[in-house]
């Protein structure tokens, strides 16, 4: 093998490494999508490098193929990321750590032993209760609601948090 | 040594010489004192020689190789090579997301001068056009309008620098053995590929794997359309949600 496919073949090694690195440690979402994208072209560099080195051109043919299915992967996570950040307002992975199993002792509670975790579900606030609210209160809200126009109320985020 | 070496990761380790373990080991601890200055109130000129110094330590693989006879297309392969590992250190260690999205831009560029140096004119093009054409100004536009001005926490605390570059570490040492291990030969004198000779390939070889890459393409913007939407919630409620307004609702 000649020295220029083994040089190319050092860097697309590094380049691979260094966004294995950078998509274990990064915390911010977007940061992670991109360390995965380092991995893919540095992966793409290799299929270079070795379609020059046999002389033919298949190994470029891959490259177009990983070019593709990186650009689908970084529409659907643009989406996937546009979606979690309308959720909770930040960026961060360690907030979603709800998603995964619950393991025991591990800073969450544990489930299967504790039973005070057996309680009911906390619903979301629908409605009122009329016996906690005096009776003028009351029309006088509704009143007060009836002059107001109608608007179109957005319960996204105090349902999920 | 021969390359069914590569099967066997142990004897790797055990082959990797002095000059592929050094750089390894230095360049990890480097990596490590980076990302944890990074959370710190440390200069930002101590920083940047911590990485200058990796940059310097992981590229000298690629000097080895320089050795027997420097020529053109190794000089600026090595120096496409060094850029790029220098965007990606960049995109490991920057405090501010925007940096470390354009580290990322600077690597995949340099990355596309590698693809040019390896006979593949019509990969650097696309490359160009499709990372930092597209993907990166997509990325740097959520970015922006996702990032608040200063970094977060999850800027600055990272998840296990240890274990992640002891693993990385790790591997970049079993892959650069196995590539000390091959035999060097002279570069061959070939005629240029050509585009057409690719586009030829890809429609008479590989015509189902391009119809299922076109298939991909299609499921992918459906995914995306539907994901992205906003789920419209409330609007065909009755009013009891409406009658207990938030405080913090402003008026459309």
């Amino acid at each position: 093998m000649n020295e220029l496919t083994l040089q190319a073949l050092s860097f697309g090694a590094l380049l691979f490494v260094l966004g294995l690195i950078g998509f274990l440690t990064r915390r911010n979402l977007i940061l992670m999508f991109l360390s995965l994208e380092l991995m893919l072209s540095g992966a793409s560099i290799n299929f270079a490098a070795f379609a020059w080195h046999s002389g033919n051109v298949q190994g470029q043919f891959f490259v177009i193929l990983i070019l593709t299915v990186a650009s689908c992967e970084a529409a659907l996570a643009l989406a996937l990321i546009v979606s979690l950040f309308r959720l909770k307002t930040t960026l961060d992975v360690k907030s979603w750590t709800t998603l995964r199993e619950v393991t025991p002792n591990a800073g969450s509670p544990d489930i299967l032993v504790d039973p005070e975790f057996e309680k009911f579900p906390e619903l979301s606030p629908a409605g009122r209760d009329p016996m906690l609210r005096p009776a003028p209160m009351l029309v006088e809200t509704t009143k007060s609601i009836e002059a107001r126009p109608v608007r179109h109320v957005d319960h996204t985020n105090s349902h999920l948090t | 040594m021969n390359v069914s070496l590569l099967s066997d990761a142990t004897t790797i380790l055990l082959l990797a010489t002095p000059e592929i373990l050094i750089p390894v080991i230095l360049g990890g601890v480097s990596l490590f004192l980076l990302q944890i200055g990074m959370g710190q109130a440390q200069t930002k000129f101590k920083l940047a020689l911590v990485g200058l110094g990796i940059v310097l330590l992981l590229g000298s693989f690629a000097f080895h190789f320089m050795d027997a006879a420097p020529t053109l297309p190794k000089a600026l392969q090595l120096a496409f090579g060094m850029l790029s590992v220098f965007g990606a250190v960049g995109l490991l260690s920057f405090r501010e997301p925007i940096h470390a999205a354009l580290g990322f831009a600077v690597a995949v560029l340099s990355t596309a001068g590698i693809f040019l140096l390896q006979a593949a004119p019509f990969i650097a093009a696309s490359t160009i056009i499709v990372y930092v054409g597209a993907t990166i100004i997509i990325f740097l536009f959520v970015l922006m309008f996702a990032q608040s001005t200063h970094p977060q926490i999850q800027d600055v605390r990272l998840t296990s620098p240890i274990l992640a570059i002891f693993g990385g570490m790790l591997l970049l040492l079993m892959i650069q053995g196995a590539i000390s291990t091959l035999p060097i030969a002279a570069i061959p004198e070939r005629a240029p590929q050509r585009v057409v000779d690719l586009g030829r390939v890809m429609y008479t070889d590989y015509l189902y794997a391009v119809e299922i890459a076109g298939t991909l393409l299609l499921i992918a913007t459906v995914g995306a359309i539907s994901l992205g939407q906003k789920k419209r919630v409330g609007r065909t409620t009755t009013s009891a949600s409406s009658l207990t307004p938030p405080a913090s609702q402003r008026p459309l």
